[in-house]
């Protein structure tokens, strides 16, 4: 039994609800920017095109807006599509595998984005990024997507993966209509927001607005699906890792509304001290620009508040000791503390490394490493404050992160 | 050690320094910094309530809570929340200040006491800190304690008397792989950074910094210490004090200890005074 149908029994009476609500009610639709061609104005919104859907208006193709505009995109890259599979003797780093023999395969990554701007002057000041000039430009959703479905253009990361498009930005809409200047960078922001009715579908079929419902009903943001499989040596009998259970179905709903703020560019080169790359995006006078915004999967398994770090998943299913095929969700990992794991039954989890490339930590138990970030007080504050940096542009390029929801700086 | 001073003799010796760097502007000026703890009537005990992270609900009487901090910089840059640092010993921004000598503070007391050499400065604005706690020039190795403390502290489970000093040295780090033998380097773990700090250093001003130690034990388990005998005492009821670990093999709630010493909210913070 996958994941998705173990929750269908819960989820029916809420897509019944939002159901009766959006007939009753009649919805508006996504607010309409008016700036691309192919989008419904927000009066047509709410006739399903394809009658799959009773609540998400689905998205119109995207045209490209041509030379001197900017395409927008979206990936989960190629993580997203194929998850992580793991070969005992993997390599953490290159493959990239779960350190502790865990393969994850992901059946959704469903995120909603909205409120892409551009705005004059993303590098007005090299010491804060998240300041920048006025806006110029923006393109509203919201936009309902899965990353692991993807869409049919090559991606910003590599070979495999593939993005979807969700709109396009031909002109300086709130600055008098004028052209981008292809000799200025602008700032790029966007944000992950919570799911909501009026979305455009963008690419999710009949059971993604299914899961779609579940997200509306908990005010999720981001929600990562499927099912973790243990695919290491058989465990020593006796030990901690011989009571965990080898599948772990997980449904991981995450309230995490938050803005990514001019964001770095990997297409710009080096940028200021500490900073990967140039932050901003330019038009061309040739072509279109396409920005892709990139969702990384990988932040949900890191063992430090840091970037590219080591992924684990026992101590997921450390929480779920002596159950069969459990279903991990976020508010269970709320029994964690992340300072030292002790499972269900009590026990501390010891840390292990079954790739080629990674030391365990010293010690009997595991930990992760919050970097310095205090206030967490367990494992699922410190998911959510990982997960919650996930928004990137072009593949890597980081943006300054504004939580809209009660978390540490 | 220079004696211990209230706030407004701190920035008023501060102005004395100004002046007589003769400075002004947009140049390079020295300022006094001083440190103590958080402000309190220190007649009183200093208790406080914590959880571990079982859960568990401690009560904590600190009797000593000594801690050497220094380096202490200044940085007009706000910094990428879960970036990957780049260097440990220098994170970009821009600097605007700082402190270089080292100094230790009691903790439990809210009397300032003076860092043995003035700061350096230029006015700017100023966003996040960096204190370091690298103890004095001869502890490269990081084996010299920079923190001492003792208290007793109680829960359901009973009464801990406790005791210990906390040496920052490679024994506290994540093991590297290998393959990757510089990728968890001994600085890291002797830094707190991106503190945040809204502030404008300005000439004739001075720094403060306040150490709240009661946020060390965050999450702090007290049953995990392991039992000795206390100095100069015989076995037996009474004479036995739990101590901290050396490593994360001896206990691993001392490594929680470690990790809060460089919290970035709420165990420093950072003002300027001016005259």
């Amino acid at each position: 039994m996958t994941t998705r149908r173990a929750l269908a029994a819960l989820i029916v009476p809420v897509a019944a609800l939002v159901g009766c609500n959006s007939s009753d009610s009649g919805l508006e639709g996504p607010p309409h920017s008016g700036i691309e061609a192919g989008y419904p104005d927000s009066s047509s919104a709410d006739a399903a095109a394809d009658g799959t859907s009773a609540f998400l208006s689905p998205l119109p193709a995207v045209a490209d807006p041509g030379p001197g505009g900017f395409l927008i995109t979206t990936s989960g890259e190629k993580l997203a599509l194929s998850g992580y599979p793991f070969t005992p003797g993997a390599s953490q780093a290159a493959d990239p595998a779960l350190v502790d023999g865990w393969e994850i395969k992901f059946d959704a990554v469903i995120v909603t984005l909205d409120h892409i701007t551009l705005s004059e002057s993303p590098n007005t000041s090299p010491t804060d990024q998240s300041i920048t000039g006025k806006q110029v430009a923006h393109l509203e959703g919201p936009f309902a997507v899965d990353l692991h479905k993807g869409g049919p253009l090559p991606g910003k990361g590599g070979e495999g993966e593939r993005a979807v498009a969700i709109g396009a930005i031909a002109s300086q809409n709130d600055n008098g209509g004028s052209s981008f200047d292809p000799e200025l960078p602008y700032a790029l922001g966007f944000d992950s927001v919570v799911a909501s009715p009026k979305a455009w579908n963008v690419n999710l079929d009949a059971q993604g607005l299914v899961d779609y419902q579940d997200a509306i009903a908990n005010g999720w943001s981001t929600m990562l699906i499927g099912t973790a499989t243990y695919k290491g040596p058989e465990p020593a009998a006796d030990s901690e890792f011989s009571k965990l259970p080898t599948t772990v179905h997980f449904r991981f709903g995450f309230p995490i509304p938050t803005s990514y703020v001019n964001c770095q560019n990997p297409e710009n080169g080096t940028g200021f001290t500490n900073e990967e790359y140039g932050r901003g995006v330019r038009s061309k006078a040739n072509a279109s620009t396409i920005v892709q915004l990139t969702v990384h999967t990988d932040h949900l398994f890191w063992e430090k508040l840091s970037h590219e770090q080591p992924m684990h998943f026992d101590q997921i299913a450390c929480a779920y000791v002596g159950i069969e095929a459990p279903i991990a969700t976020l508010p269970d990992m709320d029994s964690l503390d992340f300072s030292g794991f002790y499972c269900k039954d009590g026990h501390p989890l010891p840390p292990r490394s079954l790739v080629s490339d990674y030391a365990p930590v010293a010690g009997q138990i595991l930990y992760f490493d919050p970097n310095g970030v205090s206030g967490l007080p367990k494992y699922k504050d410190y998911l959510m404050y990982s997960v919650s940096t996930q928004g990137h542009l072009n593949s890597d390029g980081l943006c300054a992160v504004r939580r809209h929801y009660p978390s540490p700086p | 050690m220079r004696a211990s001073l209230t706030p407004c003799l701190v920035f008023a010796a501060a102005a004395l320094i100004g002046a007589c760097g003769g400075t002004t502007g947009s140049d390079t000026f020295l300022f006094e910094a001083a440190a103590g703890g958080v402000e309190r009537d220190p007649s009183q005990p200093f208790a406080f309530d914590e959880t571990d992270g079982r859960g568990r609900a401690w009560h904590v009487v600190l009797t000593r809570a000594l801690l050497t901090v220094g380096p202490v910089y200044l940085n007009n840059a706000v910094l990428v929340s879960q970036a990957q640092e780049t260097s440990c010993f220098r994170h970009g921004g821009r600097y605007v200040g700082e402190v270089l000598s080292t100094l230790q503070v009691d903790a439990l007391s809210p009397a300032l006491t003076f860092f043995p050499s003035a700061g350096r400065g230029v006015a700017d604005q100023v966003r996040t800190a960096e204190v370091w706690l690298f103890g004095d020039e001869s502890n490269l190795d990081g084996t010299t304690p920079i923190l001492d403390v003792a208290g007793t502290a109680t829960s359901e489970l009973g009464t801990f008397p406790f005791e210990g000093t906390v040496a920052l040295t490679k024994d506290w780090l994540r093991p590297a792989d290998p393959s990757s033998p510089g990728q968890n380097q001994l600085c890291e773990i002797r830094q707190a950074t991106n503190i945040p700090a809204e502030f404008h250093t300005a000439y004739g001003g001075g720094l403060i910094v306040r150490i709240e130690p009661s946020r060390w034990f965050d999450k702090f388990d007290f049953s995990e210490l392991k039992p000795a005998i206390s100095a100069g005492s015989d076995a037996g009821p009474g004479n036995v004090v739990y101590v901290l670990g050396k490593s994360p093999s001896d206990d691993f709630t001392t490594r929680i200890l470690v990790e809060n010493l460089r919290a970035r909210t709420g165990v420093y913070s950072l003002q300027w005074v001016s005259p």
